[in-house]
């Protein structure tokens, strides 16, 4: 328990903060803004930078990694710039009533396990812990406190708390972005042309997304949890993207497991 | 005894406080205190209303790939940080900075924006009456009386063009920008070392271009703390707007310091 004083030394370090730098907290969010969410290696960190270019307008091609993040934050950084409203979030977190205007990423969970795994396994190596796929499908070793993945998923598609949603695939993303990008903008009631969403698309493509993280780095800060590790140098966050990558690097077993879980889910998404 | 001892206990938890909060707010923001920055960072320094604004809207465009017709002016004051803000993000190195601070010896690659400084005045006068100080007189502003950047244009001008720290230095002309935006904005590149083709500047140009600027102003603010919402920040923004707002009276006196200055500049 905070005793008063630190209650109080914080109350003013947080005023400070805001005075000083013009940011406001992470629970200033009002119901127009919009959440980027689904399970991790969903397509995320992509679909932000399609909502940059998109919204904001900028040339992905010259504009930092980091320009990026701050423009379309994670929620669960302590302090925000309020560049619009709506302002755009990405977060991983499971349903709940605050979050009324939702962009929800599907993908192949077969492809997601996989992305995950290896993701997991840079992420868990930094603490020199090691990583078992099996443990992975199975939601046990996940450096994410949510659910199995399908769990994630069929919380979200029950929609609990009847936001306002949107459901992008990550294959439709990938065959016709464009389209998707449309579907996007109908959503947000926000015009552009075809011609711009095109644009966007192409320098928002995996091997430019890929060219870029391996001449600038991820720009992903160190600083905002200080409880986690932060994506190592050296590493491509970027890996593979791309459809079907289970068939070559899912083992049998743990792809049967997984099923297990998963295949009703999958079958309902017409993935199986 | 005891009092200045006292004084100084104070002291010396005061300034630890401050180092504390500094660190605690970039633990928790991701920001740096305006006193960091390094050698290879770029200031644009000029007199007020010599187009520093315009010019970090160029430069967001150029450097970062922003669109400054759609980029909220809070993101281009991010991205191109004014040298008065306490904090900012280092986006990349360099930073570029906007400024309108005198020569200072830490300041290493500077861009001087020159504006005529009839029109300086006249656009400095609207400025401050928008503003904080509207009971301000024209005829003391052009003698940089009760102003709130202590000094008059001439002086200012002068001290950058000496460039007494010897800086690397780019000068630019708010009239060249205006005329040829494309020309100026290429020696901008090659003075920092960035490649940029012809079309994409023709195309950051165009888009910052003094009507979407003010549209931008006029459908998401200005973003500047200080700026009452009454007036527009971007007013006229136009060459000789000093012919038709400048009172003889005043021109005469501002002449009388700033007439030099301006011949050897070629304004008159």
């Amino acid at each position: 328990m905070k005793n008063e004083l630190m209650t109080k030394i914080d109350d003013t370090l947080d005023a400070k903060i805001r005075s000083l730098t013009g940011l406001v907290r992470k629970t200033d969010i009002v119901e127009d803004d919009v959440f980027i969410i689904g399970h991790p290696k969903s397509g995320h960190t992509w679909f932000q930078n399609l909502v940059a270019g998109v919204i904001y307008g900028v040339d992905l091609e010259y504009t930092p990694y980091a320009v990026i993040w701050d423009l379309v934050p994670e929620h669960n950084w302590p302090y925000f710039r309020r560049y619009s409203t709506p302002m755009f979030f990405k977060t991983h977190d499971i349903p709940k009533p605050k979050y009324r205007r939702v962009v929800y990423m599907l993908r192949d969970g077969r492809d997601v396990m996989v992305s995950f795994y290896h993701y997991s396994k840079v992420m868990r190596k930094q603490e020199g812990k090691k990583t078992d796929f099996m443990k992975i499908v199975q939601g046990q070793q996940g450096i994410y406190p949510y659910k199995k993945w399908h769990e994630h998923v069929e919380a979200w598609l029950a929609n609990p708390f009847q936001a306002q949603m949107l459901v992008i695939k990550y294959e439709d993303l990938m065959r016709n972005t464009v389209e998707e990008l449309q579907r996007f903008c109908e959503f947000m009631q926000t015009k552009r042309d075809p011609a711009f969403l095109k644009q966007v698309a192409e320098k928002a493509a995996f091997h430019k997304m890929r060219e870029k993280e391996k001449r600038h780095g991820l720009g992903k800060p160190d600083w905002q949890r200080p409880d986690w590790p932060n994506w190592p140098k050296g590493k491509n966050f970027m890996r593979r993207g791309e459809i079907g990558s289970y068939k070559d690097e899912i083992p049998p077993e743990v792809l049967e497991v997984f099923l297990q879980d998963a295949g009703e889910t999958l079958q309902k998404l017409g993935y199986l | 005894m005891k009092s200045e001892r006292y004084r100084k206990v104070k002291l010396a938890t005061m300034a630890k406080l401050r180092e504390k909060i500094k660190s605690q707010v970039s633990a928790l923001t991701g920001l740096a205190h305006h006193s960091e920055f390094v050698n290879e960072d770029v200031f644009i320094v000029g007199h007020p209303k010599s187009g520093t604004t315009w010019f970090q809207n160029l430069v967001a465009g150029v450097i970062y790939g922003v669109d400054p017709e759609y980029a909220p002016y809070a993101l281009i004051r991010d991205l191109v940080p004014g040298h008065v803000q306490k904090y900012y993000k280092r986006y990349g190195t360099p930073t570029f900075f906007k400024s309108h601070h005198p020569p200072r010896p830490q300041y290493r690659r500077v861009i001087y924006l020159i504006r005529d400084g009839r029109d300086v005045m006249v656009s400095y006068f609207h400025h401050l009456r928008a503003g904080r100080e509207k009971d301000i007189e024209f005829l003391n502003v052009v003698q940089g009386k009760d102003v709130p950047w202590p000094y008059k244009w001439h002086e200012h001008v002068e001290a950058w063009l000496s460039n007494p720290y010897q800086a690397q230095m780019l000068v630019i002309k708010y009239e060249d920008l205006k005329r040829d935006a494309v020309k100026e904005l290429r020696r901008f590149c090659d003075f920092v070392g960035v490649a940029r083709d012809e079309a994409f500047l023709q195309h950051v140009a165009q888009k910052a271009s003094f009507e979407n600027l003010r549209k931008k102003e006029i459908s998401s603010g200005i973003a500047y703390p200080n700026w009452s919402t009454e007036q527009l920040f971007m007013r006229r923004g136009q060459i000789g707007s000093h012919k038709d707002e400048m009172p003889d009276d005043v021109l005469e006196v501002f002449m009388r310091d700033a007439g030099d200055t301006l011949r050897k500049l070629g304004y008159l």
